[in-house]
């Protein structure tokens, strides 16, 4: 019952306790269970650490769930610790396998299902988007790919990102100007800038792996239907991340103004 | 869950068949936990009543001494039952002999109700005498229920077992029991470790500079043990990595009951450096005091209780981990487990 990855630095998988084939959905919600399980109120966490350290240990979740939660940025992380994914087809439901190396040597082997390099397109970013330099970016993949001799995975690579960047007109208004001048952060206001983007309905299900029903009471601020605060804060960075809008700044702007609501509401 | 427990079921008895081996010793499965009235008897009960339903021989153990209620659980009428206590004096010669049947074909009870001794209070050497007789009970599997508290002969029967449930409540005090013996369970598993080894209080003497040493978990005492004494280091994370430990959330009300089974097996493998399995949970369901109210098993009075699909799907895990098990060590011949005092 001892871990044995126990004596090295753990992964940022292994603080989310997932694995390392996890879909962006699995690790949406390892993420929340762990932030319950270092919350000051937690049942489980209380009497074994002081306060202090489940703080610590919350930024650490936090820190492991920014990285893992960005596919660009996890692709990175993945290769820099030695985790690499080997697509064996192009369609992303096909299995693929995923091998650790450690010193040149496969230590591990794993049948999975692999959805997550589907999710982004470096190059679809909006100009104020705070993620890491597309364009070395987009070689590094080329590189990964290459080096596994499997460059037909490219082809669906970017499965997601396409409406976004194909959509993007010259006439936009600034959407980064707009979420940091609004007075405040509702649900109205994500549809508003949803449509003016012009990203349907089902697309954005599909990019945030979101039902309607949960899109849908997100954007009208549907505080009966909508789940647990710490989950309504997953479903915003999702959705945020669709619009490739500033997921924090969208988050604390939203989850300040539904705490308003709540309270307003006696809840 | 009924087609996984059924399946491998299945799977199970062609591997034992082609292993030409009739007689293998039981596997033990022992349900535990620090707290009182938890459900570990309701648990061990009703996963005995199922898995003697796929045709496995089942015996179930009463090791909560002093308070032993099995018989009750299983619907059986403890007059006339025989005693742990005939045994020890040899009015009974073999532990076979203790078994009585229960409420359903293939199911056995050997029940402590007819004893007036406590669990803590047994010898050592009858303990021995259990721990060593219990694999040569003849049945596929013994199910062990023990009672409440952290006692060493407590601790001593849930170590032997090769897979050992902690029952838990969504509650404080319950989740702090259990942190408590999870811990106890762990410094007593490297204390057979070191006897074993013929070496004392290695352990003991790492703990008191366990503050200069920085040891605040019973992980960071495992990775210096390893560090100051490699061998008996290596041999007590393999020791402890061998014992199969798991947990089911019992009473479960809603969804944030669920979410804590996620938080106690992070926050152990975080602290204790330990990989505990989140078995499953159970509903809180008003069906169960009733049926102990008719001492009857909930399996049989309450067929349709949402907790016994829940139990299925529990036994189901556990027999295609065994499959699994046997299956990965294959052709090497699968041994039961002995511990080491
Ligand atoms: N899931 C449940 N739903 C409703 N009541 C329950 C449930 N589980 C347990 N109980 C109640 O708790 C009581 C104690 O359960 P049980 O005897 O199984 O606990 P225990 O851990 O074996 O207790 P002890 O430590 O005394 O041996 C039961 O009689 C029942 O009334
Ligand atoms: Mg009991």
């Amino acid at each position: 019952m001892i871990d044995m990855v126990e004596e090295r630095t753990r992964t940022y998988y292994e603080i989310l306790d997932i694995p390392m084939n996890s879909t962006p959905e699995a690790i949406q919600e390892a993420y929340v269970r762990a932030k319950n399980a270092y919350s000051p109120t937690s049942l489980a966490s209380y009497s074994l650490f002081s306060p202090e350290e489940s703080k610590q240990i919350m930024e650490e979740i936090e820190g492991a769930y920014s990285t893992l939660s960005d596919a660009q940025r996890r692709k990175l992380y993945d290769r820099e610790h030695g985790l690499m994914v080997i697509r064996t087809d192009t369609n992303p439901r096909v299995e693929s396998k995923s091998i650790r190396i450690e010193g040149g040597e496969e230590v591990a082997e794993i049948g999975f299902v692999d959805e997550r390099d589907n999710l982004d397109n470096p190059n679809g970013l909006d100009n104020f988007d705070e993620l890491d330099s597309p364009g070395s970016l987009g070689s590094l993949d080329n590189q990964l790919l290459d080096s596994t001799g499997r460059t037909g995975a490219i082809n669906h690579f970017a499965l997601h990102g396409h409406y976004i960047q194909t959509k993007k007109s010259e006439n936009l208004p600034n959407f980064k100007e707009i979420i940091e001048e609004v007075e405040k952060i509702d649900g109205p206001l994500l549809k508003e800038l949803r449509e003016l983007k012009s990203i349907t309905m089902d697309e954005i299900m599909e990019f945030t792996k979101l039902s309607r029903k949960h899109i849908d009471s997100l954007e009208r601020d549907d505080l009966e239907k909508l789940p647990a605060p710490v989950y309504v804060r997953g479903f915003v960075i999702q959705y945020a991340k669709a619009l490739r809008l500033d997921t924090k700044i969208v988050a604390t702007g939203y989850m300040r103004n539904f705490q308003y609501l709540r309270e307003s509401h006696g809840m | 869950m009924e087609n996984l427990t059924a399946r491998n079921t299945q799977r199970l008895a062609e591997l034992k068949a082609s292993d030409g081996d009739q007689d293998r010793a039981p596997k033990i499965w022992a349900v535990g936990g620090g707290k009182g009235g938890v459900g570990k008897t309701l648990l061990a009960a009703n996963v005995a009543i199922t898995l003697a339903r796929t045709g496995a021989r089942v015996i179930v153990l009463d090791l909560d001494l002093g308070g032993a209620n099995m018989h009750t659980a299983l619907g059986v009428d403890s007059s006339g039952l025989p005693s742990f206590t005939d045994y020890f004096e040899r009015k009974i010669v073999s532990m076979q002999e203790l078994a009585r049947p229960a409420c359903v074909n293939n199911l056995q009870i050997i029940s402590g109700a007819q004893d007036s001794i406590s669990i803590a209070n047994i010898s050592h050497v009858q303990k021995q005498k259990l721990l060593s007789k219990i694999r040569t009970l003849s049945c596929d599997y013994v199910v062990l229920d023990l009672g409440a508290g952290t006692t060493f002969n407590t601790l001593d029967f849930f170590l032997s077992a090769d897979v050992g449930i902690l029952t838990v409540l969504p509650e404080s005090t319950s989740v702090e029991n259990t942190y408590r013996f999870i811990k106890s369970a762990f410094y007593r598993k490297l204390k057979h470790v070191e006897r074993a080894f013929d070496v004392h209080n290695m352990v003991d003497r790492l703990m008191e500079r366990k503050a200069k040493l920085n040891i605040a978990t019973p992980a960071d005492l495992l990775r210096q043990l390893e560090r100051e004494h490699p061998m008996l280091g290596s041999r007590v994370r393999s020791a402890i990595q061998n014992f199969d430990l798991k947990f089911v959330l019992n009473q479960i009300r809603t969804q944030a009951d669920v979410d804590v089974g996620y938080g106690i097996r992070n926050v152990c493998r975080k602290y204790f450096g330990l990989s505990i399995d989140y078995l499953g949970h159970l509903e809180y369901d008003s069906a169960v005091w009733q049926s102990v109210r008719r001492k009857r098993p909930l399996a049989l009075e309450f067929p349709a209780s949402p907790i016994m699909p829940k139990v299925q799907g529990i036994v189901g895990t556990l027999l295609k981990e065994e499959v699994d098990c046997i299956q990965q060590a294959n052709p090497i011949k699968q041994q039961g487990r002995t511990v080491q005092l």
